[in-house]
Order: C-alpha cells, then sequence, then structure tokens
C-alpha cells in the first residue's frame, strides 16, 4: 500500500456566525478537517471557542453558516429526528464530565447505546467493559461518579461518548476542572483515540497536548479565526501579533 | 404510663393507616402534577398550577370537610377513611407537585446538555436521567412533609373517626382527666415524627454517595494547567 490517497473532508464548516443580543460570538468562521485529523483550538477566553465547537452537535444554534458532516450538508433547522442523527455521528466530552450521577459508570456508558442505538444491553454492556479497560477503569465499572475522581470521571465520559462510534469527537477544555496532576491520565486516553485514527477538534489550554497530539493548531480571537498552523510552526513562528501575545501570556504561565 | 400507651395504640394504628393512604393516593398524583408543572403545554399547566395552589391554600380542615360533608350533596357519599383518604391525598398532592417541579428544576443544565449530545430520545433521558436525579434531591423534603402529614391525621377526629387523639379525648373524659392521656399521645406523635425525621436523614445520607468512604477526590475547577504528555508516557 504505497498509494497517498488524498485527504476526506470530515468536517467542513463555512461561514458559521452566531450572536447573542449585540453581542457577536462567531463572525463567519470557516473550517475544514479531515477524517483522522487532531486540530487543537486555542484562544483566550470569551473567544467563542466553546460556542463555535457547540454550533457543530447543534447545542447552540447557529445564525447562519453551513456545516458538512462526512459529505453531507446539514439543514439550517433540523427536525428532531435528524438533530438525534446528527449527534450520534458527534461526540461530545464536557469540561465538567457531565456522567449521570444517579448512574455507575458502567450504566453511563451502556445507557446511551441502549437507548440511543437501539443496542441490546447484553452488547452494550461488552462494549462497555471494553471501553472502560480501555481508559484504565475496568476495575471501576461499578461507582458512581460521585466515588470517582475528577481525573477518572472524564474518562468514563470519554468512553460513554466513544460507545456511540461517532465519525468526529469533540472536546470542551476537557482537563480543565481536573486536578493538576490528574489531568495526565485524561490527556494519554486522547492520545491513544488519536492514534486510532479518530477525528478530533479539541479546545484546550494544554499546550503540550497541541504540541505533541495535534495535526494543526488553531487560534481563535474575537470570535473568528485568526490564524493557524501545524503545531510546530505554529509556536515557532506565530505569523500575528494577537497570537504572540496569547502564547507570550500561557507560555509565561507555564513557567 | 404502658397502660395509656395500650390504650392508644389501636389509635396509633389508625393514624398510621391514614397516612399510608394519603401517601399513596397524593405522591402519584403530586409526581404527576409536578411533572406537568415543570414542563407541559400551556393548557394543561395552567388547570394543574390552579389546583395545586387551591389544595394548599385550603386548611386541611375545610378539605375534610368539603369531602365529608360536601361531596355527599352532589351524590358522593364516601365513609369516614375514604373521604379522609380523599381530602389528604389532594393536600399532599398539592404540596409534593412543587417539591417534585423544584427537585426537577434543581437539575443542572449540564445534564440536559448531556442526554442532547448523546441523541437520547427526550423522554428516555427524562424518565431515565433526569427523573432518578429530582427524586434523590425530592426525597428528604418528601419525608419531612410526610410528618407533617402524619400530624395532620388528628383532624379524623373532626369527623369523629378515633385515631389517638380521638381515642385519648374520650378516654380521658371518662377518666374525668384528661391530661395524661394527651401527654401520652403527644408522646406518641413526638416518637412516630422522631423517626421518620431520622429515617429522612439516615437515607439522606445514602443517598448521597459522597458521604460514602470510597476512593474520592471532588474535582474543582481550576485555572491554566500545566502538564506534559511525556512524564506520563
Ligand atoms: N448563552 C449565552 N448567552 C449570552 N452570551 C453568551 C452565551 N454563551 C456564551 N456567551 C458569550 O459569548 C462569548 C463567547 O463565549 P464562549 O464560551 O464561546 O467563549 P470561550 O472561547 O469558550 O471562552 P472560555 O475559554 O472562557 O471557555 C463570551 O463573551 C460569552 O460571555
Ligand atoms: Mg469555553
Amino acid at each position: 500500500m504505497s498509494t497517498i490517497s488524498p485527504p476526506v473532508t470530515a468536517l467542513s464548516v463555512t461561514g458559521l456566525a452566531k450572536s447573542y443580543g449585540p453581542l457577536e460570538v462567531l463572525k463567519n468562521v470557516d473550517l475544514d478537517v479531515a477524517r483522522g485529523e487532531v486540530v487543537a483550538i486555542i484562544g483566550p477566553s470569551g473567544s467563542g471557542k466553546s460556542t463555535f465547537i457547540r454550533c457543530l452537535n447543534r447545542l447552540e444554534e447557529p445564525d447562519a453558516g453551513t456545516v458538512m458532516l462526512d459529505g453531507a450538508g446539514l439543514a439550517p433547522s433540523l427536525t428532531s429526528k435528524e438533530l438525534r442523527a446528527l449527534r450520534r455521528k458527534v461526540g461530545m466530552v464536557f469540561q465538567s464530565f457531565n456522567l449521570f450521577p444517579t448512574h455507575t459508570a458502567l450504566e453511563n456508558v451502556v445507557l446511551p447505546q441502549v437507548h440511543s442505538l437501539g443496542r441490546s444491553r447484553q452488547q452494550a454492556e461488552a462494549r462497555a467493559r471494553e471501553l472502560l479497560a480501555k481508559v484504565g477503569l475496568g476495575e471501576r465499572a461499578d461507582h458512581k461518579p460521585a466515588q470517582l475522581s475528577g481525573g477518572q470521571q472524564q474518562r468514563v465520559a470519554i468512553a460513554r461518548a466513544l460507545a456511540l462510534d461517532p465519525e468526529i469527537m469533540l472536546f470542551d477544555e476537557p482537563t480543565s476542572a481536573i486536578d493538576p496532576e490528574l489531568r495526565v491520565e485524561v490527556l494519554r486516553v486522547m492520545r491513544d483515540v488519536a492514534a486510532e485514527g479518530m477525528t478530533m477538534l479539541v479546545v484546550t489550554h494544554e499546550m503540550n497536548f497541541a504540541r505533541q497530539v495535534a495535526d494543526r493548531v488553531v487560534f481563535f480571537a474575537d470570535g473568528t479565526i485568526v490564524e493557524q498552523a501545524e503545531p510546530a510552526a505554529f509556536f515557532a513562528s506565530p505569523q500575528h501579533e494577537r497570537t504572540r501575545r496569547f502564547l507570550a501570556a500561557v507560555l509565561e504561565e507555564e513557567l | 404510663m404502658i397502660e395509656n400507651l395500650s390504650v392508644l395504640l389501636p389509635g396509633l394504628a389508625v393514624s398510621l393507616r391514614l397516612l399510608g393512604l394519603a401517601l399513596l393516593a397524593g405522591l402519584p398524583l403530586g409526581l404527576l402534577a409536578g411533572i406537568a408543572l415543570f414542563r407541559s403545554p400551556r393548557w394543561l399547566r395552567w388547570p394543574v398550577a390552579v389546583l395545586t395552589e387551591v389544595g394548599r391554600g385550603f386548611p386541611a380542615l375545610v378539605t375534610v370537610y368539603l369531602v365529608y360533608f360536601g361531596f355527599p350533596q352532589v351524590g358522593v357519599v364516601l365513609n369516614d377513611v375514604a373521604a379522609l383518604t380523599v381530602a389528604f391525598g389532594f393536600t399532599t398532592a398539592s404540596y409534593t407537585a412543587d417539591l417534585f417541579r423544584s427537585a426537577l428544576a434543581s437539575v443542572p443544565k449540564a445534564q440536559h446538555e448531556a442526554i442532547a449530545a448523546l441523541a437520547l430520545p427526550p423522554l428516555k433521558g427524562f424518565a431515565l436521567v433526569l427523573l432518578p436525579q429530582a427524586l434523590r434531591h425530592a426525597l428528604p423534603a418528601l419525608i419531612g412533609f410526610a410528618v407533617i402529614v402524619f400530624q395532620g391525621t388528628a383532624l379524623a377526629f373532626s369527623i369523629g373517626l378515633k385515631e389517638v387523639i380521638g381515642i385519648a379525648y374520650d378516654e380521658g373524659t371518662l377518666r374525668f382527666d384528661v391530661l395524661p392521656l394527651l401527654i401520652t399521645a403527644a408522646a406518641l406523635y413526638l416518637a412516630v415524627s422522631l423517626i421518620l425525621t431520622a429515617l429522612a436523614s439516615g437515607l439522606q445520607r445514602r443517598l448521597d454517595p459522597t458521604a460514602r468512604p470510597a476512593t474520592r477526590r471532588r474535582a474543582l475547577p481550576r485555572p491554566a494547567p500545566v502538564t506534559t504528555l511525556k512524564e506520563s508516557a
């Protein structure tokens, strides 16, 4: 196998715009993501990073623009059935994990498989155990979220999202709510997921993750993409003043 | 004292039975009404809101009289226990509807977003994710309310059904000495109330998994992370 096939576009966003009242949070954002690509989205607080990825699975309704997933366009307004079909293909991991507190880790991973995909309980449970083992929590399957550390909860949340076999995974600051010493176990799982070829968009403040795992770094400021490049180039020679200022501030903080 | 107690115990059985019937009738209705108040079309929410307002606004004694003496005038004749079940059930439903509604409203927005992001059908998300959290949240207040209903069963006295107070009063009158029996009756109420309250806090402790002695570190949002992947690899 030496033929090089052109990258297949997994996600294509054009002209995405969103305002909250007079506040323009997203201004005409364009972004193409290839299948298997890992894109790190960085930028200052309030620049619209969360709003952007939440528009991709329609937790927010964009005002304008198109989102194409795997070549299929999405209508501006979706029926609830179309919406659920979209969300089955787009996994999301939240900053605050958002596990179901009344259910065990295993049940958290089983429940959406059974009720969103219609898998049998038996199949769902087998898959859940496999995924929990993969994120290093095989032994914790019967624990409730409150009995798990932040890092463990987030790994369950990743397993839960992966269990629907999504085409693309969105992460919104997945490690920001976790104790620093426990972040690495989550980042390691994310790196493994990336290595298996998952298409990923990761909003993050983890510059090392962006540097070491991402294929591309996208810098957001004031609701637009100011600059994007592959990580080495991005960190070595940022082109815009705004980017340089941001990097100076973050890297300062890391020292 | 012991002798007084044995006189009153049959009354306690009546009170507990009334409590059980009131909860059996009132809680399911209260839950349905609470769901309607939380999320339902306006044509349903409005009448439910009015009815539960009425149920909370009427003194329980008035509701008891209305059902026992008023209903027969429109052709509905109920015996004492049935009338009390309807009256207490209505009051219970009216009060707990609001407990259920606010418990449902207290489930964080993040849970609704998780349901949506995981493509769960809304009804499944409601029944399997929101409702269990709301019930857990509502339980202590529900048991607290059950204590009030239990004390309210003394109103059975007003339509001649002999529960603890009724028996204490009758027996006391026969003996020309009401006070010792009334004090014993009060002690009985207090004991049952204390038991229910203890049950409530015990349940609350069991239902709140953070209180369990397990491996646990609550993560709180923290600012800027510093982590390298290499140190783990
Ligand atoms: N539901 C909302 N209503 C009104 N304003 C909102 C809403 N959600 C977000 N905003 C505003 O939109 C802007 C962009 O928010 P967003 O959460 O997308 O930023 P972000 O880049 O993710 O920031 P952070 O790094 O702090 O998470 C902010 O100014 C925010 O206050
Ligand atoms: Mg954000």
